[in-house]
């Protein structure tokens, strides 16, 4: 599925104000929270605290496992009739053809949630069955011998499934916009619109066959076999003739516009909302060079049919890897003007990689999704090398660093490691502190580093060329990169990928002379939580040492597996650089102590990106103004990497500099991505003024951001100063706030900012322009975002605002927004609340929206007894 | 390697050298992790020739000579590390490159010049001599001779790590590759060493010097050479179950036609395991050799095993068990090898597993004699003290002072491992197990496996999917504690059924999942397969019947491997002992008190694996004067 990167580097999508805004480290912590609860809004907003892995009271050991699989499924033809894109009902005939495997076969359970069946028959021959809501169960008397081929058919009814897939009927709050259904099936949600083993450890065949009413497109897996159209009604037929895993059968039907970006070997059409076809180009114009890329870097050609990239109203995540036919985002689609502030390439990238990590080779259960994530998440690095050079791949595998040291702490059991069995839904392992997209990737980074770009690669080809249509676990891609390379990775797999945490270090260099050279010692201390559960990390440390008028460093390498290591090297000179890991050896958190005039050269002459964003972060303790003119004009620099520029804005902001970021503002700089973080940087000197004193005067921040309020060329910069406003408490400027929130803007991003300043703002006069937007008609992201924003107003209108969250919990059609709405009757606090939630509790067909209901309506309970006893106090 | 005695032995010399103690798995003052994980191999090495003139055997003062043929893999390498203990390096050389070695502790670091590139076949020659002789029962063993009757010998032990201190090795199971093995001796000794006897050639000097070629490759642990006076017998060959194979065995002079007795069985037990794996055996040849001083109870060196002297004290059959261990890892060891130690149990549950499974097939596919050996596994397991994590290791942990401690575990390799394979064979059925076992060895002969690519196999084959059984059963330590208590009530028609799980519970040792089968036989012979998930620590259950059965029987196929405390009525009990299965008599007869504690195959041959025990002097010396 789409990695969270997206959601920040790409797309913005009513989260982060700009593509790649969010890559650096400080923007993220305020973000990540609000990003991940989006991530899976429309599946699971459960606290990500501890996951139980032990049961005290049973003694049950809390761990997920695969599936028995019982039967080899070799094909399923799947025949839908949907007599109107209106009316959310159809009626289908399922094949499935299998053969028992290792004992004859009496029974068959397959996941078929809330279908109703109406009859089963195997080979031929009615079958009994039966069926409780989520499992079908199918009787075979005499049992099926094993290898005997058997075809059971399975005609059923579907009436507007509660997940899995997502029906979009017109809608008068969306006038001309046309009917639309689109499926989604990880982790195991395809069986709520057909019957099959709904888990990743099993792969057939797929062909489907839909029927619809004339004027709608069809869209499955693999290729078009055949169109037909009889009395009104078209049907589209569907081949997926390469095995796949269940959760990757996708039909979206809809009206589009189609761009085809590739070639008559290798088809590849952009579907996108009718109208919107001339933006194609400019959004996913690069997708056929990423194909050429990643063939190349795996000596492996594309593996399906065709490569379709489809726009989706009211989809739940960023991207779908679907097998040759990705999903995307509602708002995935963007003309020229805002290729400023706006990259798609990294999701684009990323749902691209998974046809072959992930689709082809496929994690053989969710314990191991990092060898579809991580991977996917890679394959963004390695686009970005290839378009932008060493420097966009440092950058990028900088940012996944980031990401995972924020989060990911030494410290198990308490925490789980990125591969574990431990959860209670498998959408959890999407997003572990530990976290697969950006852990992942790293750790093939790291993998990469430790065995040479040759190596690697050649181990990767192995990888796929023993495990393609295959399912994997994570021996199985360490034994093929062993059997490479000569290796033994067991260690570096097990601490990277089975254990939590990374490394914290501090490091000290220090510099004796002695005559006219000198010692150099290097002190490394793993600061980490270290116990019995939790060993220090292992690993080699390169130490770069530079020298002046010398372009090749020295390089001593330390080998560290305990608590505390150092070196000392005498040389004969002093050296003018010592770099600490530059090209970004070992996936850790570094604090390093040096000179500040080293720290200077090392911002200004670093060998790699990394470096000197190294020495950006480190300048902001020390240096004095020397430090704060290297950062601004570091910051000033065109012909730098982007991300070094947004780091020096970050440094200035942490060195509380307000002088050169009111220069810097004032330049007007040419980036939106730099610009965007002068938000941040204001916001944080502000935040920072406010702590030390609630009434610190903020006027110059005010006026500085009012300025990249006004920024009339990136709306993406526009969304975080009107985001920051509202953060800084800044009332002076609601007017400003309010005018956008009636602003159209990609991804209704300036909408969003203004939303989120009106809740922060507590404005009573935007309580109207919020409960607008919380209705149907809106973004279904920004949809989500006014309803919790209308939730924080309720004290200025309570009748009015838990009026609208009802109807909207009870009514609406919009995962994120029912989810958004059910959370919001448990913030109101008010009682009545309780019974609307009873009611679902009791009342919904499935399962899981009646396990949430019914949690929320115990939290409003308890938040409403103790009220009740506070206020008898 | 076969332990019985051995295991105790080795136990024993690692207390007296001090190791053995479980180690903790992290170092509290450095934080260091102390696990053992498998070393690198940057070298794919080929073939191994190598030479040895062991001089004199009144005092062996050996020269060896080895040229290990090996390629680079990954990226060109400028120098390897290989294992060498306990001798004098006196040269190193290499076609065509500079080289230059240093020899510290038990590391012979080579440097090449200019660097290997990966791919290419290269030869290295080592010269070196005096390996040190030991008394300690592994490395070069030299055994004095006594008198007239008693001729010196020597011998090797090489399994776990001792290869490095007779040849200088890259001594680790996660490689394999062919060896060549000269031995040049006094004339009237044989020098034997694993493969096909290439040649024989009178030195100058008169001595002798015998080739022995091994074209199939196999890891440095199961490399073997003995030198001593023997007398051959051939076990194979025509009128044998294996005419085709050359099956001799070594043994005392003047005992020949008794050993043809003792080891009578081999040719038949090879046949079996062919049969049974579906794979021919994958050897040249099968060779025993009976050792004088070797500590272990049989060794599975490829093509030739060496076996302990008690096997001179016995009745034919009495030591089948360890005649067939020592064969089936042939298969299972040899064949295909545990990729580092960690593995172990593949190898050692495995060949002990073999042992029931020829015990059944000679007694023409009697489930009892395979049942008794079970349930004696059973109470081995149990006998060991309470095994709990993370006090104890599991039986495939990482955790070790010495990678020979894997063969000594309380959570035994050899036992659990035995057992593991029982319920497996239980839980799948016999025949999806056996097929899985062959699709196990196909795919993985000649190759290095860790417990996962027997877990695939399985699951490939059985559909099924056995990660939680491989997490509870392997990957922790001991065996459940299982209560059961089975009452009918005529009022209202219920079987009640009451399970728990006693053995101490915990964060670290969480329950099992346990499926109970019950199975219900009703007055009129009909029965009832009924289950109760004892997953948590208790489960009470009821099913209504029309009228009271005649027997309940709990497990009956031992798919369950526990210390069971059965609690119901003595008539079912009774009727269990007169027409329960195998295992049902079993567990019937102790329940009244008919049975000994540990049954006995009628083979016989089981109890002697026990009490063997310790191995005193006085006995090698009474085996050898024979």
């Amino acid at each position: 599925m789409c990695g969270a990167k997206q959601w920040m580097a790409g797309a913005c999508v009513g989260v982060v104000a700009a593509a790649g805004l969010a890559s650096s480290g400080s923007e993220y912590c305020r973000l990540s929270k609000l990003e991940w609860a989006m991530l899976r809004a429309n599946l699971d907003e459960h606290d990500d605290g501890e996951v139980a892995h032990y049961d005290p009271e049973t003694g049950r050991a809390l761990l997920n496992f695969p599936k028995d699989r019982g039967v080899d499924y070799q094909h399923m033809r799947l025949e839908i009739d949907i007599p109107d894109m209106n009316t959310p009902r159809w009626s289908a005939s399922q094949s499935l053809v299998f053969t028992p495997i290792a004992q004859p076969l009496r029974e068959l359970r397959l996941d078929a949630h809330l279908l109703e069946i109406e009859s089963v028959s195997a080979s031929g021959r009615s079958a009994s069955f039966d069926h409780d809501g989520e499992v079908l169960t199918v009787r075979f008397d005499p049992p099926i011998a094993k290898g005997q081929r058997c075809e059971l058919v399975t005609a059923y009814r579907l009436s507007d499934p509660p997940d899995g897939l997502f029906w979009t009927p017109e809608s008068d709050a969306w006038p001309g916009r046309p009917a639309q259904i689109h499926t989604q099936g990880q982790p195991e949600t395809n069986s709520y619109w057909f019957p099959c083993h709904d888990f990743p450890n099993e792969r057939l065949t797929t062909e489907l066959i839909v029927t619809v009413p004339t004027g709608f497109e069809v869209s499955s897996n693999g290729r078009l076999l055949s169109r037909s159209s009889e009395e009104g009604r078209d049907t589209f037929r569907w081949l997926q003739d390469g095995p796949h895993p269940n959760y990757l059968v996708s039909m979206i039907v809809g009206k589009f516009d189609i761009v085809d970006l590739g070639t008559d070997e290798l088809p590849a059409p952009v579907y996108v909302p009718p109208g919107r076809g001339d933006d194609v180009v400019a959004t996913y114009g690069n997708t056929m060079r990423m194909v050429d890329v990643f063939e190349k870097a795996f000596d492996e050609r594309y593996p399906w049919d065709r490569y379709a990239q489809l726009v989706v109203w009211n989809f739940g995540a960023g991207g779908m890897e679907n097998t040759s036919a990705t999903t995307m985002f509602g708002t995935a689609i963007y003309g020229e003007e805002h290729t400023d502030d706006t990259d798609l390439d990294g999701l684009i990238a990323h749902e691209l990689g998974h046809q072959w990590f992930g689709d082809m080779i496929t994690c053989r259960s969710w314990q191991h999704i990092w060898l579809n994530e991580g991977w996917a998440t890679y394959t963004e690095s390695i686009w970005f090398e290839a378009r932008d050079g060493r420097d966009g791949y440092d950058a990028d595998t900088l940012t996944n660093f980031d990401r995972v040291t924020d989060r990911d702490e030494a410290n198990w059991p308490h925490q789980q490691p990125m591969a574990s069995r431990q959860y209670r839904h498998p959408w959890e392992v999407f997003r572990r502190e530990a976290n697969p997209y950006p852990k992942g990737a790293s750790t093939l980074h790291m993998l990469r580093r430790k065995l040479g770009d040759d190596v690697f690669f050649a181990g990767v080809r192995r990888y796929v060329d023993e495990h393609k249509f295959g399912e994997v676990e994570t021996a199985d891609f360490r034994r093929s990169m062993e059997a490479a390379s000569g290796e033994s990775l067991e260690r570096f797999f097990h601490q990277w990928v089975f254990r939590p945490g990374v490394p914290r270090l501090e490091i000290e260099t220090s510099w004796q002379p002695n005559g006219s050279g000198g010692r150099l010692s290097v002190d490394i201390e793993q600061t980490q939580n270290i116990d019995d559960d939790n060993p220090a990390f292992w690993f080699e440390l390169p130490v770069h040492v530079y020298f002046e008028d010398e372009t090749e460093p020295e390089i001593v390498t330390i080998e560290c597996d305990t608590r505390s290591s150092s070196i000392e090297i005498s040389l004969l000179r002093a050296p003018e650089m010592v770099i600490v890991d530059p090209d970004l050896h070992v996936l850790a958190e570094l604090t390093i102590e040096q000179p500040a005039t080293r720290w200077l050269a090392q911002l200004d002459r670093g060998p790699t990106l990394a470096s000197r964003i190294q020495a950006a972060r480190h300048l902001v303790d020390t240096g004095g103004p020397d430090a704060g003119g290297a950062l601004e004009s570091a910051a000033r620099d065109a012909s730098l990497h982007r991300k070094l520029r947004q780091e020096c804005v970050l440094a200035l902001g942490a060195r509380d500099d307000a002088r050169a970021i009111g220069h810097l503002v004032n330049a007007g700089l040419d980036d939106a991505y730099v610009r965007a973080d002068l938000v941040v940087a204001i916001r944080e000197m502000g935040e920072r003024a406010l702590e030390g004193d609630e009434e610190a005067p903020l006027e110059t921040h005010a006026e500085l951001l009012a300025t990249l309020e006004a920024d009339a060329t990136s709306e993406a910069v526009r969304r975080a100063a009107l985001e920051a406003i509202g953060a800084l408490s800044l009332d002076g400027l609601a007017d400003r706030v309010l005018a956008a929130a009636s602003v159209e803007s990609l991804h209704d991003r300036v909408r969003a900012g203004a939303i989120q300043a009106i809740g922060d703002l507590q404005m009573r006069e935007g309580l109207d322009v919020v409960a607008r937007h919380a209705r149907p008609g809106t973004n279904n992201r920004t949809r989500a975002l006014a309803i919790e924003t209308l939730v924080t107003l309720a004290e200025h209108d309570p009748e009015r605002v838990f009026g609208v969250v009802r109807e909207i919990y009870e009514t609406d059609r919009e995962r994120r927004s029912i989810n958004a709405a059910g959370q919001g009757l448990v913030d109101l606090g008010d009682a009545r609340g309780v019974a609307v939630l009873e009611a679902r509790a009791e009342n919904d067909r499935d399962r899981f929206t009646r396990e949430r209901a019914s949690e929320w309506a115990e939290e409003l309970r308890a938040a409403i007894e103790e009220g009740e006893a506070a206020g008898a106090d | 390697m076969r332990r019985s005695a051995a295991a105790v032995c080795l136990l024993s010399l690692a207390f007296l050298l001090g190791l053995g103690a479980l180690p903790p798995r992290v170092d509290p003052a450095s934080g260091r992790d102390l696990d053992n994980w498998p070393r690198s191999h940057p070298f794919d090495h080929e073939h191994m020739d190598l030479r040895l003139d062991v001089g004199d055997m009144d005092r062996p003062d050996i020269r060896g000579e080895v040229v290990h043929r090996f390629r680079a893999i990954g990226r060109p390498r400028a120098s390897m590390t290989l294992d060498a203990v306990g001798m004098r390096i006196e040269g190193v050389s290499m076609p065509g490159r500079r080289t230059a070695h240093r020899h510290e502790g038990d590391r012979l670091k080579i440097r090449f010049d200019p660097p290997l590139p990966p791919g290419e076949p290269v030869e290295l020659t080592i010269r070196y001599r005096s390996p040190e002789l030991r008394d300690d029962g592994v490395g070069l063993v030299w055994s004095p001779g006594v008198g007239r009757d008693r001729s010196p010998q020597l011998h090797t032990q090489s399994a776990s790590d001792h290869a490095r201190r007779w040849a200088p090795c890259f001594d680790s199971p996660s490689d394999r590759l062919t060896t060549r093995i000269t031995l040049t001796v006094p004339d009237g000794f044989l020098g034997a060493a694993n493969g096909a006897l290439e040649q024989t050639q009178v030195e100058p000097d008169g001595r002798l010097s015998w080739t022995w070629r091994h074209d199939r490759p196999h890891a440095s642990y199961l490399w073997v050479f003995v030198v001593g006076r023997f007398e051959t017998i051939q076990l194979g060959g025509e009128g044998s179950a294996r005419p085709e194979l050359d099956i001799p065995a070594y043994v005392p002079v003047g005992t020949g036609d008794r050993m043809g007795d003792v080891l009578g069985r081999t040719a038949e037990m090879i046949a079996f395991f062919e049969r049974w794996t579906a794979s021919p055996f994958p050897w040249d040849r099968y060779a025993q050799v009976i050792c004088r001083d070797f500590r272990f109870g049989g060794m599975e060196n490829t093509t030739l095993t060496v076996l302990n002297g008690r096997v001179l004290d016995v009745e034919p059959g009495e030591e089948d068990d360890l005649i067939a261990h020592e064969i089936a890892h042939s298969w299972f060891g040899n064949l295909v090898t545990c990729r580092s130690w960690e593995h172990i149990w593949l190898n050692e549950g495995w060949a002990t597993f073999c042992e029931a499974l020829w015990f059944r097939h000679d007694a023409g596919g009697d489930e009892s004699i395979y049942a008794d050996m079970v349930q004696s596994w059973t109470d081995e397991i149990q006998a060991t003290t309470e095994l709990r994590a993370p006090q104890n290791t599991s039986m495939a942990s990482r955790r070790w002072s010495h990678s020979d401690d894997v063969y000594g575990r309380p959570d035994d390799a050899y036992v659990k491992g035995a057992l593991v394979l029982h319920m497996l064979r239980a839980r799948l059925g016999p025949e999806v197990f056996r097929e899985a076992t062959r699709a196990y060895l196909r795919e993985h002969r000649f190759g290095e496996v860790e417990t996962h690519d027997f877990r695939r196999a399985l699951e490939r084959v059985s559909g099924r999917s056995l990660e939680r059984f491989f997490i509870e059963w392997v990957e922790r330590p001991g065996i459940p504690e299982i209560e059961i208590e089975i009452s009918w009530s005529e009022a209202d028609r219920l079987l009640r059924v009451r399970g728990a799980q006693t053995q101490p519970i915990d964060e670290a040792n969480p329950t099992y999942t346990l499926d109970v089968p019950i199975a219900v036989t009703m007055g009129d012979g009909s029965t009832r397969q009924l289950t109760l998930d004892l997953h948590g620590r208790a489960r009470s259950a009821s099913w209504s019947l029309p009228e009271a059965p005649t027997r309940v029987e709990v497990d009956p196929e031992m798919t369950i491997v526990g210390a069971w405390d059965i609690d119901k009525p003595r008539a079912w009990w009774t009727r269990q002992h007169s027409k329960g299965g195998a295992f049902g008599r079993i567990r019937a007869g102790r329940a009244l008190g008919l049975a000994q504690a540990t049954p006995r195959g009628s083979v016989g041959c089981w109890c002697c694996r026990a009490p063997m025990g310790w191995m005193r002097a006085g006995e090698f010396a009474r085996s050898e004067n024979r």
